[in-house]
């Protein structure tokens, strides 16, 4: 049987971890650890490793949701992660100092995986700072050559990240059916 | 509110009167104001008694307020202006006082009036949605009567089918003959309205007041927020109708002209959601006059679904103008889907500034035909149309 994987990217204390776990039907699989670094400052306790959620389909069929690691040194696995995913979700702090920049590197970083699936783009924390809006992030994305569904998004809201996670899908394709 | 207004004493409630002043406004009722008022509780009124000068009367005001938008009379000693009530000096003057409880009824009637507005423009559609408009595993996060609906959430039963949506039947959009049926002129409209507030305030960096019909709201350009009580079931109306120009005032204000805010204010909406409500309830599946229906649509980007009223098929409409720009009548072809929905979505895109001119050459999302049979292969939209199905129920 095929696995089919959704990835979750993004920086350090964007939502990965409680974006999947909202929408996961198993307690989340998670390696958080304590943060010893410049990691503290944003998140006392961060994901390590990666993250892992399952969403159990109709008969056997499984999809499998992975969280990258949020620090940039863990990158080497992120190539191993995308193998065979259905797309990626990318999540933005939008109260980080540059959180463009932050688009800028996980495009970058996973620009193969995206020109090959699908890339739609959750903001988070926009109650707490309402600039930029999301006017300038299609903006930007433009300028990397990129179209994709951009959203605000509370990571804690079931129904955000299901649109979210739909959107993605519909990209993929849009005469999709829930009853295909 | 159905029952004719003129023929029976006004049912009020009192707010902030002690027993004392309950019973001297009763006996004054009963006496010089010649039963126009009977009182009763307050989940049957449909207007309230004010006193501001009793004991915490500012505070219960505010507080009763936020829960009640029908009609007030506010009563104090020195003059004041309250947002959204009608102000009468103490001790009462039986003229005054009769002449707020007809300003009342009128306010009343008026209601009752655009009321009938939005039944009328709610009427059966011609032929029954598509399976997935009865989908009701999605969960509309809305709030009926108390205020505007928050905006988000999803269309998902018949009657909200038809106000967002409309229900001109899909033969009027294939037939020449009928196309008149399928524009409107959003300048005419409350839809119109919005935007020239939010200009004007800009312009001025000062909020705007915007009276129409006897109700106001603000716009206030520094949180980029609108400031209104108006319940859905008077704004609805308002913005399904033309609005006759004299019946529209708008200028700047100064910032303590507008009424006192409370943290969370449940009147404080975003600019972007009650637009696009507005969009889509002018519209009612028509387009804007002078859109070309076979001109490809391309977004600039997606709507906001998180935030926004979602109409039926919203999703699938903007991937395929995100992916692939497509005409109106095209898409619906290629969806299969109603002609209105996609014709109402695309009303509300523009509203919010999404439609672009199509620019094929540039930033094309990769692949190709967003609807090719083998853009996806047969396994991948079983899975896909599996975990669709799954992220739409609720839990």
């Amino acid at each position: 049987m095929a696995q089919h994987k959704i990835i979750f990217a993004g920086p350090v204390g964007a939502g990965k971890t409680t974006a999947i776990s909202v929408i996961s039907d198993i307690p989340i699989v998670s390696t958080d650890e304590s943060a010893s670094d410049m990691t503290l400052v944003r998140k006392p306790n961060t994901t390590v490793a990666m993250d892992y959620g399952l969403m159990k389909l109709d008969g056997q069929e499984r999809v499998h949701l992975y969280g990258t690691p949020g620090q940039e040194r863990f990158n080497f696995m992120w190539d191993i992660l995308t193998e065979g995913g259905l797309g990626l979700v990318l999540l933005l702090d939008n109260t980080r100092v540059n959180p463009f920049k932050d688009m800028s590197f996980y495009v970058g970083a996973f620009r193969e995986f995206i020109d090959q699936t699908r890339l739609v783009i959750g903001v988070t924390r926009m109650d707490e700072r309402q600039d930029p809006g999301l006017e300038r992030y299609n903006a930007h994305l433009g300028t990397l050559g990129l179209k994709a569904p951009i959203f605000e998004v509370d990571a804690r809201r079931r129904r955000d990240v299901a649109i979210l996670v739909q959107a993605l899908l519909y990209s993929l394709a849009p005469g999709i059916a829930a009853d295909a | 509110m159905n029952t004719p207004l003129l023929d029976h004493p006004l049912k009020v409630t009192l707010v902030g009167l002690d027993e004392r002043a309950q019973t001297r406004l009763e006996m004054f009722l009963r006496g010089r104001a010649q039963d126009v008022c009977v009182l009763v509780g307050e989940h049957e009124a449909e207007a309230a008694i004010v006193d501001l000068d009793g004991f915490g009367g500012e505070r219960l005001w505010q507080a009763f307020r936020s829960r009640f938008y029908g009609p007030a009379v506010v009563m104090s000693v020195a003059e004041r202006r309250v947002h959204n009530a009608l102000w009468v000096r103490k001790p009462l003057d039986t003229g005054e006082f009769l002449d707020a409880i007809k300003s009342v009824r009128q306010r009343l009637q008026t209601e009752c009036q655009l009321h009938e507005v939005a039944q009328a423009a709610t009427v059966p559609v011609a032929e029954p949605p598509a399976g997935a408009l009865r989908d009701k595993t999605s969960d509309p996060v809305r709030d009926e009567g108390e205020g505007v609906s928050r905006a988000a959430g999803l269309v998902w039963d018949e009657q909200q089918i038809h106000a967002y949506c409309g229900a001109i039947d899909d033969a009027a959009y294939l037939t020449p003959t009928r196309r008149a049926e399928l524009f409107y002129v959003p300048e005419r409209y409350f839809q119109g309205l919005l935007p020239q507030a939010r200009q004007l305030a800009e312009k001025h960096a000062m909020p705007v007041r915007l009276d129409i019909m006897g109700y106001t709201l603000f716009y206030l350009p520094e949180s980029r927020k609108v400031l209104s009580d108006i319940r859905e079931n008077i704004l609805r109306p308002l913005c399904v109708m033309p609005l006759p120009q004299p019946s529209v005032k708008m200028h700047v204000v100064p910032q303590h002209e507008l009424p006192p805010l409370m943290p969370g204010d449940p009147r404080l909406h975003s600019f972007e959601e009650l637009l696009w409500l507005m969009a889509l309830w002018a519209s009612r599946g028509r387009v804007p006059e002078g859109t070309d229906l076979d001109t490809p649509v391309s977004l600039s980007g997606w709507p906001n679904f998180t935030r926004l009223l979602m109409t039926p098929n919203a999703m699938q409409i903007a991937a395929l103008w995100h992916m692939q720009p497509t005409s109106l009548l095209q898409t619906a072809k290629r969806l299969a889907i109603p002609h209105r929905q996609i014709f109402a979505l695309f009303s509300a895109c523009q509203a919010l500034g999404l439609i672009q001119a199509v620019n094929t050459g540039s930033m094309a999302v990769p692949g190709r035909d967003a609807l090719a049979a083998d853009s996806v292969s047969a396994e991948k939209r079983g899975i896909l149309g599996s975990l669709l199905r799954k992220l739409k129920l609720t839990r």
